[in-house]
């Protein structure tokens, strides 16, 4: 059975949720969105069903985030009340039910970020944690930890200061670069706090992208996988795709050796994980 | 004198809406969506209108999203905390009537009840009717819980209208007089 931070929402069901939910935390520009769209791949390929998610997609109030974020009077307490009803939303509307049908579900930032940026914008830290107690415990929690120095080049080479990503509703009288490296070092500092309180695994977000998602693929697979191949850093792409290739088939031999020993029962309810082949996936059959 | 009005923040009216129309809302999220709504109007309507020394009259405050949200299923604890940053108000009016006599005065006031108001989303039963009925009874329990936890001013609100304003003035007018008597003193 699954387990929360500590209540339970009313309707959600804690047993029966076979898939796995892996969270990749990290402050902004750590690299979160670039992991999660080589991960997704990587899993479905391996004949996973994944799904991935992240702050403001949920249907009833990412929009309406969006929205009050390009007005001015957004206040901070209300600031932190919308994202924890986009954060509920996608818990009880896209990860339980896909944690249900045995899914993936790779998210890009969980509670941790959420409260991570209330407390740093003054909100009472057991208030903001008190909210987020009904969140499920995650399988694992990756951490791309970055310094500032290392982050700085990235936002000038690619998509320049933003706005709330350099807290200026918080340090409004500063200029855009103060503004970013005082809110990313505060945040920094309350994420640091967070690891060791929720006990992040941290990974060196520094390093080159194919270095940290090597690393963050023999963490997820010691959790989705227990025939374990371990992923090398792909020093060329012939030895990279020959290891791969290895996994498939190393995961094809185990699959059906538990489809063999696995007792049939037509009345089961629990779907089967790769019923249906995600687009993108292996083009293997269902069922492999 | 201001007045801020259950549910009309304009930074959130338009998620709320959507979510209602849609049916997209669960107990969490209807309690999240009208604390957010809160949320906007205590930080823009309701506490900078304090601190200047107005007098903020309030159409419903955290009582109703503690007496709904319980009657939905939430956990009472959790709800209270949400609410942690709401302003304690001077003098909260309760304006009570039996179950029987509310249903009385809606029924026919209106063109059917609509699927959140009614707890349909709760599927306690089909018709909207006997669905108003069991929530609205269930919210009426949770409300005399909160009398004596919050000190709730009960008001009967089975007499003539003129009574209960009659007493409602009164006793607004003795916190009213105790708030000059102690701004005088400083």
């Amino acid at each position: 059975m699954r387990q929360t931070y500590g209540k339970q929402l009313p309707g959600m069901r804690l047993t029966d949720l076979p898939g796995k939910l892996i969270v990749i935390e990290g402050t902004d520009g750590a690299g979160r969105s670039t992991q999660i769209h080589l991960l997704k791949p990587w899993l479905e390929e391996l004949g996973h069903a994944v799904l991935d998610t992240g702050m403001t997609r949920s249907r009833l109030a990412g929009e309406g985030i969006r929205r009050a974020k390009e007005r001015n009077n957004l206040g901070r307490v209300t600031q932190s009340l919308f994202y924890a009803t986009d954060f509920i939303d996608r818990l009880e509307k896209e990860i339980v039910p896909a944690l249900r049908a045995g899914f993936i579900v790779l998210t890009d930032r969980y509670i941790y970020s959420l409260v991570a940026r209330a407390i740093v914008r003054g909100m009472d830290p057991t208030w903001i944690r008190s909210i987020y107690n009904v969140a499920l415990i995650p399988d694992a929690v990756f951490y791309l930890r970055i310094g500032i120095d290392q982050l700085l080049p990235r936002v000038v080479f690619s998509r320049g200061f933003d706005y709330w990503e350099s807290g200026m509703d918080l340090f409004p009288g500063q200029g855009i670069y103060e503004g970013f490296c005082n809110y990313q070092a505060t945040l920094l500092a309350e994420f640091d706090r967070l690891a060791e309180e929720y006990k992040f695994e941290i990974i060196d977000a520094s390093a080159d992208t194919e270095t940290v998602c090597a690393q963050l693929k023999n963490k997820i697979l010691e959790i989705v996988d227990p025939v374990r191949v371990p992923v090398p850093e792909p020093k060329s792409t012939d030895a990279f795709v020959h290891s791969l290739t290895e996994k498939i088939v190393a995961n094809l031999i185990r699959r059906e050796q538990e489809t063999e020993n696995r007792p049939k029962n037509p009345f089961s309810k629990a779907p089967s994980r790769i019923s249906a082949p995600p687009p993108g996936g292996n083009g293997l059959a269902p069922g492999i | 004198m201001v007045f801020s009005e259950w549910n009309s923040s304009p930074l959130v009216k338009d998620t709320t809406k959507l979510g209602k129309k849609k049916k997209l809302l669960t107990p969490a999220t209807f309690s999240l969506v009208h604390a957010t709504d809160f949320a906007d109007r205590t930080e823009h309507s309701i506490l900078p209108f304090l601190k200047a020394g107005a007098i903020v009259l309030c159409d419903r405050y955290i009582y109703t999203a503690f007496a709904r949200d319980v009657a939905r299923g939430m956990d009472g604890d959790w709800v209270r905390d949400l609410y942690g940053f709401a302003v304690k108000p001077t003098v909260a009016f309760y304006f009570r009537v039996p179950l029987e006599t509310a249903i009385g005065r809606l029924v026919g006031a209106r063109d059917g009840f609509k699927y959140y108001e009614a707890g349909l989303d709760l599927g306690l039963t089909a018709d909207a009717e006997d669905s108003f009925r069991l929530f609205q009874g269930r919210i009426l329990e949770e409300y005399e819980k909160m009398i004596p936890e919050f000190g709730l001013t009960v008001i009967d609100a089975t007499m003539p209208v003129e009574a209960q304003q009659a007493q409602v003035r009164k006793i607004a007018q003795s916190h009213l007089d105790n708030a000059k008597e102690l701004r005088r003193r400083l």
